[in-house]
């Protein structure tokens, strides 16, 4: 069974995710912010990380940065509203897999988390 | 003390930079040796027989030291050329100088002859080439060139003091040698070399001097200038003495002759340091400065006062006399052609003061527009700023619950078509969809009020206007790290004319302000409260502050206390513009850096 972690300020969001994902036959693990997502990234093992970026008290691009450092390899989604093309650029050079963009269904982020998953298992 | 230590501070000391190395203590021992020569003279040490060696001797290690340390210059390739050259002469000019001594010493002290008695030695031979070399080496020095209208000044004040000392030594020196026709041609020529060399190298100090010299040159010319004039002193006297018959090894003439070697070496270990001490670099310029200035002066009360001890005295009307009348003239006329070219130089320098008073006016209007435009350009640039930033909050704050109503109602499908839908899930995925829908709904509402562009003052409550502007901030507020937001709005506020969307701007902008001011967190308060004349809409943190100094500028633009980069300064300014427009006023108190600040809004009430 594959680990998600997904790091997401919007509650309501998180729910849904975790509920539909859990269904799906995932774990999922889940942290409001990137200071608590870092704290999960160090102690479990996780298969993948759903970023959002546009989150209180650290920059995404920062928590991505302090991800790669604690575990280099580690395959990491962003979904976000808004991002620049500087910053996606920055994304991709710290390895991001795939950057989605809200709004996004629940469906479509499935088949974008199996994919990223596929290629990790290929 | 650690002299060459490069890491401490350069440490005010007696013993200046210079003189700290080799040369320096070599200096120091020379000074040592001219203190106690001068002694030797005043007490006579050694008796009398001992008078003449002790003397003669004395004049060959310091000349000698002062040869190298000027060589040790010209060998130095770092420095300029020029410099390089000048100090190879001048070096050359003390080197004859040891070698007449040498042949001095030859004479008086191991072949025992009475040469002080002698109108002339073999060493006159050398003495003389001293002057040429010593001019060379001063002209060669370098210094500033002078611009057009000061050469004429600069030729009238070197022929003022020329024709002065010309006057003295004249009176003093040539004229009785010209008149002493006993000793024959030969001695004649001889006493008069001398006098006519000073005179040559007191035009070429004099000249260097009003050349404005290089600041390289400065400190050490000081130094060397000292040098030079004890010589020439202690030559003009000599040869006075010499006419007189009163010249002796060993008297007290001989002393300014070691003055000057001693002075001659100290101005050549001064050389190479001159371009790394700046501070007394400024303190001979202005000695420099002052000299030329007062020279002149100096120069002109000489031969004038000259005349007239020559009138007092009654001396009989002779060649002396003569001379110094034509001196006198000489010298009228030039302190009168000085006299005419001040004037037309103060004329051209008032022609030019208005001309440039007037240019810097008008360049000083030019600058205030140019600035007056480029500010209302950077107003128009913050508002386009301002709407992107509203625009990306939107995107964000609408397009979140949007997301989450799409994610639940996808999942709620889902479930639905595995079959497997329960009163569990629908108990979730429902007040989501329903909670997102409805904070999505209150943005777009607050929004609409955003639509509209220009000005429009209509009567408004100003804490609902406050109460919309936190319902947007809200959710951006929680992400705010351990600021606290309270209201205190009073009720039965009347209503005030104002623009809702700009003030609403106004609020966002002083709640980002009481943010910024609390790093380390705080409480912001935003009150309503009646005033005097109207409502007062107040924010208050708890934040660092604001110094009494401060809070005059806080409110002009481009003024800012937040890093660079951080803010670009208008924000308050625009906040006071939109204030004013609406002819209202805006103040900030604070208790001081530390104590939070409150600014306070003050709009009148709206005219029924």
């Amino acid at each position: 069974m594959s680990t998600l972690l997904i790091v997401e300020d919007n509650a309501d969001f998180r729910t849904v995710f975790q509920r539909r994902f859990e269904q799906l036959g995932y774990h999922v693990l889940t942290a409001p912010d990137g200071v608590r997502g870092l704290q999960v990234v160090m102690d479990a093992p996780l298969d993948l990380i759903i970023l959002d970026l546009n989150m209180p008290y650290r920059d995404g691009l920062e928590t991505l940065r302090l991800i790669r450092s604690v575990k280099p390899k580690m395959k990491v989604m962003i979904v976000t509203a808004v991002m620049e093309e500087a910053a996606q650029v920055e994304a991709r050079k710290l390895g991001v897999y795939e950057i989605v963009f809200k709004p996004v269904g629940i469906k479509d982020l499935a088949a974008a988390v199996s994919r990223a998953l596929g290629q990790a298992a290929a | 003390m650690s002299v060459g230590d490069a890491a401490s501070p350069p440490a005010r000391t007696i013993i200046p930079v210079w003189l700290r190395d080799g040369w320096g203590i070599a200096a120091g021992v020379a000074g040592v040796y001219v203190f106690l020569y001068i002694a030797a003279t005043r007490y006579g040490w050694g008796g009398e027989a001992y008078q003449k060696p002790i003397s003669d001797l004395a004049f060959l290690p310091l000349s000698v030291f002062a040869t190298l340390a000027a060589w040790r210059i010209a060998a130095n390739r770092a420095l300029d050329p020029r410099m390089r050259r000048a100090w190879l002469l001048l070096g050359l000019a003390i080197f004859t100088q040891f070698l007449g001594d040498l042949i001095w010493y030859y004479l008086e002290v191991l072949r025992q002859l009475p040469v002080s008695d002698w109108p002339y030695t073999a060493a006159d031979l050398v003495y003389p080439w001293f002057y040429p070399l010593a001019v060379a080496g001063l002209l060669s020095l370098p210094n500033a060139p002078l611009g057009r209208s000061e050469r004429l000044r600069f030729a009238l004040d070197l022929s003022i003091v020329m024709v002065a000392a010309w006057m003295v030594v004249w009176y003093f020196v040539i004229s009785p040698v010209a008149a002493d026709t006993e000793s024959g041609l030969a001695a004649q020529i001889v006493l008069a070399i001398y006098p006519i060399g000073d005179l040559a190298v007191l035009g070429g100090i004099v000249w260097l001097l009003f050349h404005r010299p290089d600041a390289a040159t400065r400190s050490a010319l000081i130094l060397f200038l000292l040098g030079l004039l004890s010589f020439v002193v202690t030559d003009i006297v000599n040869s006075y003495a010499a006419l007189a018959g009163t010249y002796e090894s060993g008297g007290w003439i001989d002393v300014g002759w070691v003055m000057a070697y001693l002075f001659f070496a100290l101005a050549a270990i001064r050389q190479p340091y001159l371009l790394r001490v700046s501070a007394t670099e400024q303190w001979s310029l202005r000695l420099l400065n002052w000299l030329s200035l007062v020279l002149p002066f100096v120069a002109i009360g000489l031969g004038y006062g000259l005349v007239i001890y020559a009138a007092a005295a009654s001396l009989p009307v002779g060649g002396g006399v003569q001379g110094l009348f034509v001196g006198a003239g000489l010298l009228t006329l030039a302190v009168l052609g000085r006299q005419v070219v001040a004037l037309r130089e103060n004329m051209r320098l008032n022609a030019e003061l208005r001309a440039f008073s007037a240019e810097l006016e008008r360049r000083v209007e030019e600058r205030t527009r140019q600035l007056q435009e480029s500010q209302e350009a950077l107003f128009a640039s913050q508002k386009l700023a301002s709407i992107g930033a509203l625009a990306a909050e939107v995107v964000h704050e609408v397009g979140n619950p949007l997301n989450a109503i799409i994610a639940a109602s996808e999942s709620l499908e889902a479930s639905v078509s595995d079959g497997e839908t329960d009163a569990e899930s629908l108990k979730v995925y429902l007040p989501i969809i329903s909670r997102a829908g409805w904070h999505a709904a209150r943005i777009i509402q607050t929004l609409r009020n955003y639509s509209r562009g220009t000005q429009e003052l209509v009567p408004q409550n100003l804490s609902e206007v406050a109460q919309d502007v936190l319902l947007l901030l809200r959710q951006q507020m929680q992400m705010w790290d351990s600021i606290k937001v309270v209201t205190e709005f009073a009720p039965g506020l009347p209503a005030v004319a104002c623009d809702r969307n700009q003030m609403a701007q106004v609020l966002i902008n002083l709640l980002g302000n009481a943010r910024d001011a609390m790093p380390g967190g705080g409480t912001i308060t935003v009150r309503t409260r009646p005033a005097p004349d109207g409502v007062a809409l107040e924010v208050a943190d708890t934040g660092v502050g604001l110094a009494p100094e401060y809070v005059e500028k806080i409110f002009e633009p481009f003024y800012t206390t937040k890093d660079i980069g951080k803010g670009s300064g208008l924000g308050l300014s625009i906040v006071a513009r939109v204030v004013r427009a609406h002819n209202g006023r805006i103040k900030v108190h604070s208790d001081g850096p530390g104590q939070g600040a409150t600014f306070t809004i003050t709009l009148p009430t709206a005219q029924p």
